[in-house]
């Protein structure tokens, strides 16, 4: 279970997180949605301590981000995927994936590397597993980061706007696996600005505008809100962008 | 007056000599150096208190300021301060070190900065530790950044390592030095022992070009799996 | 421009060419004649003449070199004249007007002098004339009038094989006397621009001789005010490694001190609002870079190739300062130079501009390095004062902290200029 407790967190002059309460239980898959700048990214880069907290506190299975000596576990129980992938370049696709195992975990090489192929077929990608990044589509190289993400076994999957770089086709790819993933019943945090997707898999959605939580509330609840006018302006803001999307 | 101007086959052993204890001073101080520049860049990267203006300062003053005046400096100055004994070849791989030391630091931690943050991201969100990170994913691809700069410096320093025969070092331009007192006859001596250097780094700088090359090359294998938008 | 007025102006410019080629025809008869057929018969091939305008080149050589050969024999006439008016060398008095600025040889000026009212041992003479004096006070300028008493003599004339006819060039000066003056009374000085640039020449000089050592100040008096005295061991050195140009304020100092001074006077000018939103900033750098090139001319000791390029740079700047493109090459239409000119070059320069400036900063570094052949610089003196204080640290950290700061002085310079001469955000983008 992750404890968001009234964090806040500004860079520079501009605070990004005003005062923001959150609980994730486990199994549970989170839509973190809302307005470009409202701070669903940093959020979820604070769960896992990548940008420090100026105020509140995160508590990931009871272990503080805040302590530092802990930090280390909270990482390798929450996997995080990247918007811009972040492959390491100059590795294969296996070793990408088997790296954080063996040196962190200190799983042998072996179990590792038989660990990653493993996920690898589980995405579609067996075959890929001697090619390097730069010889991969986004989608593939994002499937790629999921497996990245699963081999280190976590309970928390935090998935940073994971479409946002892909065309749609790509994006139908990577929507694929992150389905078949929640329904397997991985606790799942998910920031992103696939509206349909979010009402398909997740289980609760928290909306975010101008750093603070505006809603968190079941799905159905949300989607069918009618009483909220930034919730309703939102919808409509995004329903608008799709339907612009979608004319031939 | 008779003077001997010819040259003999010692003389050419004698330069052949020279132009190892060359190779000598250059490797070693150039292997000491690369290894202050590595860890004074990590220093700076960290943002260490204390150290890393200390670091900032020394790569400021080391880089800006002639050899020569940091070897006599090293030669003449420090033995009359703290009383030791140095011999000229200790003192001039000591100036060359750390004047290597204080380029090097440039290099490497301008490579390791030139690594997207997206990586550091990645490997830390993993869980892998600040050591474990340098070692797997910044450094091999630090070093492909690091490798033309580096070459580059190694040419010039060896160049340069000309300069600690004016201590004393029976190095090469020492020993043409010599002859040259003994012969007189510099356009003979001058041009040969220009020739030893240039055996020495041409290779190098052929080197270092092809690195360059080689480099753009491998840019396709950088992709679009880091921080740059396709 | 029609056709026939650009043939109009083909000729003129042949014919100014070809009188002053009739003049270089005393010197070198032969060489010059065959060159001037070489050139018409080429052009009458190429079809760029007409008999006419051939007629007209050829008068003018023949014009030119009547009238140089005319100015040879006045001026051997003068000289014979003043040998059998004034005789052996004689003690003589008078007044003179300084006419040429005055240049330091060894540790006296020399400079050429109008004599008028001469008197030689008692006897006043009817001869007025030309004659470099030696000696003076060390502020003395064009157009003072001083009262000199002086030893006079008839120039010394060297003519052999290999010297040449030393006649033309004796011409030009028309000097028939010199010799050392016993004394100087000004009596009139001059105050006009070209008497305030030599004072200003004599101001440096003072400066050079009180600033730097007796072996080395004629080197810096040879690089700033073009006197080249130098000690005839020196002199050798010089010319036996070639290197002898360097110490020459040329033409080519000139051509890049002024194209420097009017870009920065330009950039300088855009900034000021009132001035750039109403006329063209270009035009006015120019205008003042013409008065400009010609008192650094003067100021560097007005040598032959400087002053040609003080004139070429003073038409380019008019050009410029008319409105004009300077596009020398469109006359002889070569488009690929102009495209260097116009594109290439001012790009590519300011990729350079970084790089060079830090090549600069590594040879001023360098420059330590010449300690060891024995020139004076900061490192053999810093050497000097270790040895003679023993305190080799103390001196060497002093000399380290004054090289860091002379090349954080020579960086913030090239910045500067860099962030001047890059002034438009678009370039700093590309450059970056």
């Amino acid at each position: 279970m992750i404890e968001v407790d009234r964090i806040g967190k500004s860079f520079g002059s501009v605070e990004v997180l005003k005062d923001v309460s959150a609980t994730f239980a486990d199994g549970e898959v989170v839509a973190v949605i809302g307005p470009s700048g409202g701070g669903k990214s940093t959020l979820i880069r604070c769960i896992n301590g990548l940008e420090r907290l100026d105020r509140g506190d995160i508590r990931v299975d009871g272990r503080s981000v805040r302590n530092h000596a802990a930090l280390k576990a909270i990482r390798s129980s929450c996997a995080m995927v990247f918007q811009q992938f972040n492959l390491y370049p100059h590795m294969t696709v296996l070793a990408n994936i088997s790296l954080a195992p063996t040196v962190v975990l200190k799983k042998p090489r072996a179990a590792a590397e038989a660990k990653a192929r493993e996920l690898l077929d589980m995405v579609g990608l067996g075959d890929r597993a001697g090619a390097y990044p730069a010889q991969l589509s986004g989608g593939q190289q994002q499937r790629v980061g999921i497996c990245r993400a699963l081999a280190m076994e976590p309970r928390h999957l935090l998935l940073d706007e994971v479409t946002s770089a892909l065309d749609p086709e790509m994006t139908a790819e990577v929507l694929t696996v992150i389905e078949r993933l929640a329904k397997a019943g991985t606790t799942m945090i998910l920031v992103n600005h696939e509206m349909e997707f979010a009402r398909r898999v997740a289980d609760r959605a928290i909306f975010m505008e101008a750093g603070r939580v505006v809603a968190d509330q079941p799905i159905r609840q949300f989607f069918g809100n009618t009483q909220d006018p930034r919730i309703q302006r939102f919808l409509t803001k995004m329903t608008h962008q799709r339907s612009e999307a979608d004319r031939p | 007056m008779y003077q001997n101007t010819s040259l003999n086959w010692n003389d050419a052993l004698l330069l052949l000599d020279g132009l190892g204890t060359t190779l000598f001073i250059f490797v070693v101080s150039f292997a000491a150096g690369s290894a202050i520049g590595f860890v004074l860049a990590i220093i700076r990267e960290r943002r260490v208190p204390v150290l890393a203006q200390l670091a900032a300062a020394y790569v400021e003053l080391f880089r800006n300021s002639p050899l020569l005046v940091q070897l006599f400096l090293l030669f003449f100055g420090v033995p009359s301060i703290l009383g030791i004994h140095l011999t000229p070849l200790a003192a001039g791989l000591i100036t060359l070190a750390i004047n290597t030391g204080a380029f090097m630091t440039v290099i490497i931690q301008a490579a390791i900065e030139e690594v997207p943050r997206g990586q550091w991201e990645a490997a830390r969100a993993f869980g892998l530790g600040y050591l474990a990170t340098m070692r797997h994913v910044i450094l091999p691809q630090a070093v492909r950044t690091m490798i033309p700069p580096t070459v580059s410096l190694a040419v010039g320093q060896l160049q340069v390592s000309s300069l600690v025969s004016i201590v004393g070092v029976v190095e090469l331009t020492k020993i043409g030095t010599n002859l040259n007192l003994r012969t007189l006859a510099p356009f003979k001596i001058w041009p040969i022992v220009a020739l030893g250097y240039f055996i020495v780094s041409k290779p190098l700088s052929m080197l270092a070009d092809w690195s360059e090359a080689r480099l753009k090359g491998p840019a396709e294998r950088r992709g679009i799996g880091t921080d740059r938008l396709t | 421009m029609s056709s026939s007025h650009q043939d109009a102006v083909d000729t003129l410019l042949l014919a100014g060419a070809a009188l002053a080629a009739g003049g270089l025809a005393v010197v070198a008869p032969w060489e010059v004649v065959f060159a001037a057929t070489a050139v018409l018969l080429a052009a009458k091939a190429a079809g760029r003449i007409g008999p006419g305008a051939t007629a007209a080149v050829a008068l003018a050589m023949a014009l030119g070199w009547l009238r140089a050969a005319d100015v040879v024999r006045r001026h051997e006439a003068e000289r014979a004249d003043a040998n059998a008016s004034m005789g052996p060398p004689a003690r003589c008095s008078g007044r003179a007007r300084v006419e040429s600025s005055p240049v330091r040889v060894r540790d006296v000026l020399r400079w050429d002098a109008h004599l008028d009212k001469v008197s030689c041992d008692g006897r006043p003479l009817a001869w007025r004339g030309r004659a470099t004096l030696y000696g003076g006070p060390d502020d003395l300028a064009r157009g003072d009038e001083v009262d000199v008493v002086a030893t006079l003599a008839s120039p010394q004339r060297l003519w052999n094989a290999s010297s040449g006819d030393p006649r033309p060039a004796e011409a030009l000066r028309d000097i028939v006397r010199s010799g050392g003056t016993l004394d100087v009374r000004t009596v009139r000085r001059a105050s006009g621009v070209l008497s305030w640039i030599d004072r200003v020449r004599a101001g440096v000089r003072r400066r050079i001789d009180a600033t730097f050592a007796v072996d080395v100040a004629p080197m810096a008096r040879a690089l700033v005010l073009g006197e080249s005295d130098l000690a005839p061991d020196d002199d050798r050195s010089f010319r036996a490694s070639g290197l002898s140009h360097l110490l020459a304020v040329s033409g080519m100092h000139l051509v890049l001190v002024m194209a420097l001074a009017v870009q920065a006077l330009e950039g300088l000018l855009t900034r000021v609002e009132q001035i750039a939103a109403r006329v063209d900033a270009g035009r006015i750098a120019a205008a003042i870079g013409v008065p400009v090139a010609w008192i650094y001319a003067e100021l560097a000791g007005a040598g032959g190739s400087t002053v040609r390029a003080a004139w070429m740079a003073t038409a380019a700047l008019l050009a410029r300062a008319l409105g004009r493109r300077t596009d020398a090459t469109r006359a002889f239409g070569l488009s690929r130079f102009q495209q260097y000119r116009h594109v290439i070059l001012p790009i590519a320069f300011r990729f350079a501009v970084r790089p060079l400036g830090s090549v600069f900063v590594n040879l001023v570094l360098t420059t330590s390095v010449l300690s060891t052949i024995t020139i004076n610089d900061l490192m053999s003196n810093a050497e000097n004062l270790a040895s003679e204080t023993f305190r080799p640290f103390e001196t060497y950290l002093v000399v380290l902290v004054l090289y860091w700061l002379a090349t954080f002085a020579v960086s913030a310079v090239v910045n500067l200029a860099s962030a001047l001469w890059l002034r438009r955000s678009a370039d700093r983008v590309a450059v970056r």
